[in-house]
Parts: C-alpha cells; structure tokens; sequence
C-alpha cells in the first residue's frame, strides 16, 4: 500500500469522537497564519542538541558535517499519521543512503522513553530525537496547542500530557517536515495542519535530488 | 506559535498595559496588539481582559502563563546549550544526590554529559534533600536526583522520573532466601536496618512494615546512605530495606518486596527559571527524556 492509501484507510477509519476532534483542529488552525510564523526556504536552521532514543546527545553540527537531513516533527506516538508517514520516508532515505549523505531526523516532545518504543515499534532506522519542553519546535515555529477535543480524546485513551510532556500545556508540534542542507540552510519547508493528509512521499524525493545534483 | 509571539505576551503579563509593554519590545502598539491576537487564536481563548482602564489576565491567561513562560526559559538554555559546542568556557553542572540514590543511577547520564558537553566540571553533593533544596535556593546547586512527593515547593520545578519499586536486601546463604518474593508479615522475626530520619527511605518503608506487623521489627544499627546500609548487610548486622534500582553488590542478594509501595517517586529539581549551565540544561533533558524502568 502507498502512504496515500495507508492514510486514506486510517482516515475512513476514525472513530466518531475522533472525527469530531479532528474537524475542530481543521476550523481552528488556518494554514497561511501557521506558515508565516514557521521558518521558511532560505532561513537558518536554529543549532541544537537533544537526547535520542538511545539516551545520546545529539548536536545538528554533527549531523550536518555527515548529511543534509530531513527533519519531521511528529505530533506524538499517539498520532498514527505520524507513523505511517516517518515509516515511508525512513525506508525511502534508506533506499537513497547509498547514493545521496542524507539523514532523517524524528523529533518530538515525548519524555519518559516513549522516544526509544516509538522507535522500536515503528522499525525506524533513523534518528528519534526527544525535544525536551518544546525547545527546538519552538524555534523552528511550529509549535501548536492541541485543542480541547482532540485533549479529551487523548485523555480517554489513557494518554496523559503530564507523564507525556512532564507538564499539561497539551504543546505539541505541528506536523511538519524540512529539508535542512549541509550549510544548516533550509531548503524545503512543508506544515501540515490537516495532519491526515501528507504530501513528503511526492514533495520531498524532488527536493533531494535537486539538492544532490547541485553539489 | 513562535518565539516573538510569546515573549510578547510574558511581556504584557508583567506589565499589563499594551503602550507600556510596546514599547518595552520595540513595536508598534497596532503591531504588538495584532501579535497577541494571533496567539490568542492560536491557543484558542482569550488571555487578556482589555479594558479600558485596566489589562488583566484572563484565567485562561493565567492558565496558559507558566507553560508559555516553560518554553520561552527551554529555547533560551537550548541555544545556550548550541553555543557551547562552540565556546572555550566551562560548564559548571553541581548535582544534589539523595543519599539513597545513589550515583550508580545518575552515572550513565554523567558520562553521556562529560562525553558530549565541552569543558564540563561537574560536582555530586550527597545529603538529606531539605539541605539538598536549601543549598539549590542558595546556588550551589544546579539539579536535585531526589525521592520525594510531587507536591510542588514554591520556587522549584519537579518532574517525576519515575516510581521505583522496593527490594529487600540480604546477605548469602540467609534463610529468607527461600522466600521469591517478600512480604511485610516474612519480616517479622528480622533483623533490619534503620535511618537517621522518619522520611529516609528505609524508614518511610520500615513504618510501613510495623503498620502490618503492629509493631516495629528489630532495628538496633541505623545507616545514612544506600552504600553504608548495604556493608551492614554484608557485614551480618542486618537486612536493608531498599530500592529495586540500587545496585546490588555481587555477595548480596535482592528479593522484591511485595506489599510494601512507595507513593513517592524518584525525581528531578530545579529551580524555576534559574539560567544554567548547558551541562545543567543537557544533564535534565537526558533524564527526562529517557526510560528509567
């Protein structure tokens, strides 16, 4: 199955309150106000170092003197969307590894080890960096808050923002991906408010090679 | 929401007033006022009561006032902490240790901070957490690894890390061995050890035994930390009641105690909104961040 088609059948399968909680995100949050507070094409990416699911510390100067990288922000493990989407574009940047230095890089802010199962569970060879407080998110202004219902539904499914996050702002990052080039430069920049619908299967293995064939 | 947006409204929240808070960030009012607008959608409620006379915070201002200002403190010690890939400087990290902690557990993520942060120095204090939290107020002290309660103490952010799970420990060959797993009632006729303290572990534990026992069980010799309780039992003076996270020395066994819960949790502290260092800010993350279980 595509990622179109897994998100599709994801999509007609949501529950009633789901749906529910999902239209309030869609009304709330307007794409074009989000993307002007994001960081765009030709902006810096901020420098960072955080924890990986391993319990390392990572710095985007070390990944960047290897690769030019893909950046996902996922809103959560809770977020099947979110998954399926890293799954494809992990196994694709493995496909691509060989030919192109380039790296994927997860982030979210998960605390407690949820980074390290997320990564097991999902069979990602790539990076799951645990964005402590929102720190990084924040920067790359993609930081949201979950509205009302989709907290409610969250809850009900035994998923608490205090053992979550360490705190109950119920902040989270937009779904989100860039594409940072070794210069730490970004070159690509795509939000995702309707966090159902993901275009980085088609957006970004374009973006790539125009990035490999210019260096 | 991004970075402007935010320190715009903690702005206006300590000033409550728009042309003072303006100006204080160096734009227009028509600007700053459209700033707070669009946050204010973007989280979804009103945060301020604009009226004429009077700026006040709304509830759900107030509400969202401690995570907004969360954020804004771990952007800035995120890129304090990106700077010092870059910097000559030191990074001081001075950690506070209960004494029934002990280091074993904390000393991966030091590793990982020595490993990674450049011109780390870092100190370990080990004493009763009251001293412990005195001493942070003072500013000896980056971080506190602690047992406690998640009641929150004024000044001091605490996250939970985890809730650890009890142990007896003895020594080879005891007849208690034969037990797999022990129970307060088994500790009846035992030679324990005691602490210094009613709320050191070992004895937030022992009280909970003489509540099913009826009473106190033997407790002649008192230790003051995890390590000193351990070479009593090694040495035949006693049992240790004890965390299931202690390291366990080679002559020494550990049977998990069944009955016997604690409602505290091994945590973290800091003190709110406190600059630190990036060997402080890398050491917290790394412990939150991970699974201790």
């Amino acid at each position: 199955m595509s990622l179109k088609e897994t998100l599709d059948a994801l999509r007609s399968a949501m529950t009633e309150e789901a749906t529910a909680a999902y239209a309030e995100i869609l009304e709330r949050f307007d794409s074009q106000m989000l993307g002007r507070r994001a960081l765009k094409i030709g902006d810096r990416m901020p420098e960072f170092v955080l924890p990986n699911a391993e319990g390392k510390l990572v710095s985007s100067a070390q990944l960047l003197s290897k690769h030019s990288l893909i950046i996902n922000f996922y809103r959560g493990s809770w977020c099947p969307y979110c998954s399926v989407t890293l799954k494809a574009l992990d196994s694709w940047v493995k496909t691509q590894s060989e030919r192109i230095p380039l790296a994927l890089v997860a982030i979210s802010p998960e605390t407690g080890g949820r980074a390290s199962e997320f990564k097991a569970i999902n069979e990602l060879e790539c990076e799951v960096l645990v964005d402590v407080d929102n720190a990084i998110a924040v920067q790359f202004g993609v930081v949201i808050r979950l509205p009302k219902r989709y907290q409610t539904l969250l809850l009900g499914r035994g998923i608490d923002p205090k053992t979550l996050h360490g705190g109950e702002g119920w902040l989270i990052p937009l779904a989100s991906t860039f594409v940072v080039s070794t210069g730490g430069q970004i070159v690509h920049s795509e939000l995702h408010v309707d966090h159902t619908r993901r275009t980085e299967m088609e957006t970004i293995p374009p973006v790539i090679e125009r990035l490999s064939s210019s260096v | 929401m991004d970075l402007p947006q935010i320190s715009h409204f903690l702005v206006l929240a300590r000033l409550l007033n728009f042309t003072r808070a303006a100006e204080e960030c160096r734009i227009t009012q028509p600007a700053f006022s459209r700033s707070v607008r669009r946050l204010e959608l973007e989280l979804g409620g009103d945060l301020v009561l604009r009226e004429r006379s009077l700026t006040q915070l709304t509830k759900f201002g107030q509400a969202m006032l401690p995570f907004l200002e969360q954020i804004m403190f771990a952007a800035d010690a995120a890129k304090a902490e990106a700077r010092q890939f870059h910097s000559q400087e030191g990074a001081p990290l001075h950690l506070g240790l209960s004494p029934w902690l002990g280091l074993p557990l904390v000393g991966p993520i030091l590793a990982e901070v020595v490993r990674t942060v450049k011109n780390v120095e870092f100190s370990v204090t080990v004493d009763k957490e009251p001293a412990l939290r005195e001493r942070m107020l003072q500013g000896e002290l980056d971080v506190i690894f602690a047992v406690g309660s998640d009641t929150a103490h004024g000044r001091f952010n605490q996250w939970r890390l985890f809730s650890p799970t009890t142990s007896l420990f003895l020594p080879p060959g005891h007849a208690m061995l034969g037990v797999d797993e022990i129970s307060a009632r088994d500790l009846a006729d035992a030679t324990l050890l005691g602490a210094f303290d009613a709320d050191a572990l070992p004895e937030v534990l022992l009280a909970q035994v003489a509540r099913t026992l009826g009473r106190r069980p033997a407790t002649p010799h008192r230790a003051g930390n995890w390590e000193t309780s351990l070479q009593l039992v090694r040495s035949g003076f006693g049992l240790s009641l004890g965390l299931s996270c202690w390291t366990t020395p080679d002559e020494l066994v550990a049977r998990p105690l069944r009955d016997l819960e604690l409602t505290q949790g091994v945590v973290i502290e800091t003190i709110g909104g406190r600059p630190r260092s990036a060997a402080a800010t890398s050491f917290i993350k790394l412990a939150r961040a991970r699974s201790w279980l």
